[in-house]
């Protein structure tokens, strides 16, 4: 089980990590190209459909996250043979995908 | 102002929420809109957009170490979860019927209520207390280390927490908030948690409760990645020094300057609120 959650803090601390760098180089590609202009620009509409796309990806992993907690907190119940609360996960998690991807 | 500059205020901004969110369990969002709306002048919905995200960030910042050091209550927290992700959907649901200033005016009565919530907060909890026949059933009660080692402690109104997460769950969805101050009153009054336990396991749960909203959120274009991105990386920092901190700190005085700027923050929404339907 220790083996378990080493694996499970790992894999939830890279993915993480590269939303983080992700997020941190789309800001500075940005900033580098946009940084000197008006603060108003960054507001209009217009003007998001500019940004680095590392921007959205670091966000899209810190959402991907989340999935994968509540997959992970399956995983883990589903190991400790408690189905009740593997249900519980399962339901969580497609709720989630569900408002994540299909909700409009 | 030029966006280089506003870019590093956003992160400054969303390094103390995220600080302050960490410790008290509120999650940090609640202060990020009103901050936008009333001091750049972002719009409303936009400024949720952030919030939400100052959210994820926060939980996620927090989540692996509270896991590891055996605060947060895995059960408990992904069981209210299920009230909390329904709700979500008819807050979101709720935010394209509701005009800007009646969000204000909500958002404001919901600040003031964290600000009272989060002064009232009880950290003393009776451990002898026999837990309910529920909470027994669904193995909700557990331990956490404490400095004399771990310390048992029971749960008690699990149908009562349930619903208190739907109704937070409504408010994430409308507001673009964690709703931490709903979630950690559920766990605090009605199950009677520990306060490490309910704060952490409200910051590790809240992250799954705004990503429900993120998607809607994203496809009606209410999330400016600009925006979202400095807040984003300063709200993991003062995430990440505020879960260090609450092992060892002393909270109340944290918790009253929390309270003062929310119930600041709280007036000026309802203000604005007020000014835009009368």
């Amino acid at each position: 089980m220790t083996d378990f959650k080493w694996t499970m803090s790992r894999c939830l601390f890279l993915t993480l990590l590269a939303a983080v760098l992700c997020v941190l180089g789309g800001e500075f590609f940005y900033l580098m190209r946009d940084g000197s202009l008006p603060m108003g620009i960054l507001l209009s509409p217009s003007h998001v459909s500019r940004v680095n796309s590392w921007i959205q990806t670091g966000l899209f992993l810190l959402v991907f996250f989340q999935l994968l907690r509540v997959f992970f907190a399956g995983l883990f119940f589903i190991r400790l043979r408690d189905k009740l609360f593997a249900v519980v996960s399962t339901f969580v998690l497609l709720m989630l995908i569900y408002g994540i991807f299909f909700e409009k | 102002m030029t966006i280089l500059t506003f870019s590093l205020l956003l992160f400054c901004t969303g390094c103390a929420a995220g600080f302050l969110g960490a410790l008290t369990g509120l999650g940090g969002g609640i202060v990020i809109t009103p901050i936008l709306v009333l001091f750049f002048h972002v719009d409303l919905h936009a400024a949720m957009g952030a919030s939400l995200i100052a959210v994820l960030a926060t939980s996620s910042g927090t989540a692996i170490t509270y896991l590891k050091e055996g605060y947060a209550n895995l059960r408990i927290g992904l069981l209210l979860e299920v009230a909390a992700v329904l709700g979500v959907f008819l807050g979101v649901y709720l935010t394209a019927l509701l005009s800007p200033a009646w969000i204000s005016l909500i958002f404001g009565w919901v600040m003031i209520f964290s600000a009272y919530r989060t002064l009232r907060r009880n950290e003393l909890i009776d451990f002898d207390k026999s837990p309910s026949r529920l909470a027994t059933l669904l193995r909700l009660n557990d331990r956490y280390p404490t400095e004399h080692g771990y310390q048992n402690y029971t749960v008690q109104h699990v149908p009562v927490a349930f619903g208190l997460f739907g109704i937070a769950g409504i408010l994430s969805g409308l507001l673009g908030i964690g709703s931490g101050a709903v979630k950690v009153l559920a766990m605090d009054q009605a199950m009677q948690l520990p306060y490490k336990v309910s704060t952490t396991t409200s910051n590790f749960i809240m992250g799954i409760t705004a990503a429900t909203g993120v998607g809607i959120y994203f496809a009606r274009g209410y999330i400016n990645l600009p925006l979202a991105g400095p807040i984003m990386l300063g709200v993991l920092l003062g995430a990440f020094i505020g879960t260090k901190a609450l092992m060892k700190a002393e909270t109340k005085n944290l918790r009253i300057i929390f309270s003062l700027l929310a119930f600041i923050f709280a007036v000026q929404m309802i203000g604005k609120g007020m000014m835009e339907l009368f």
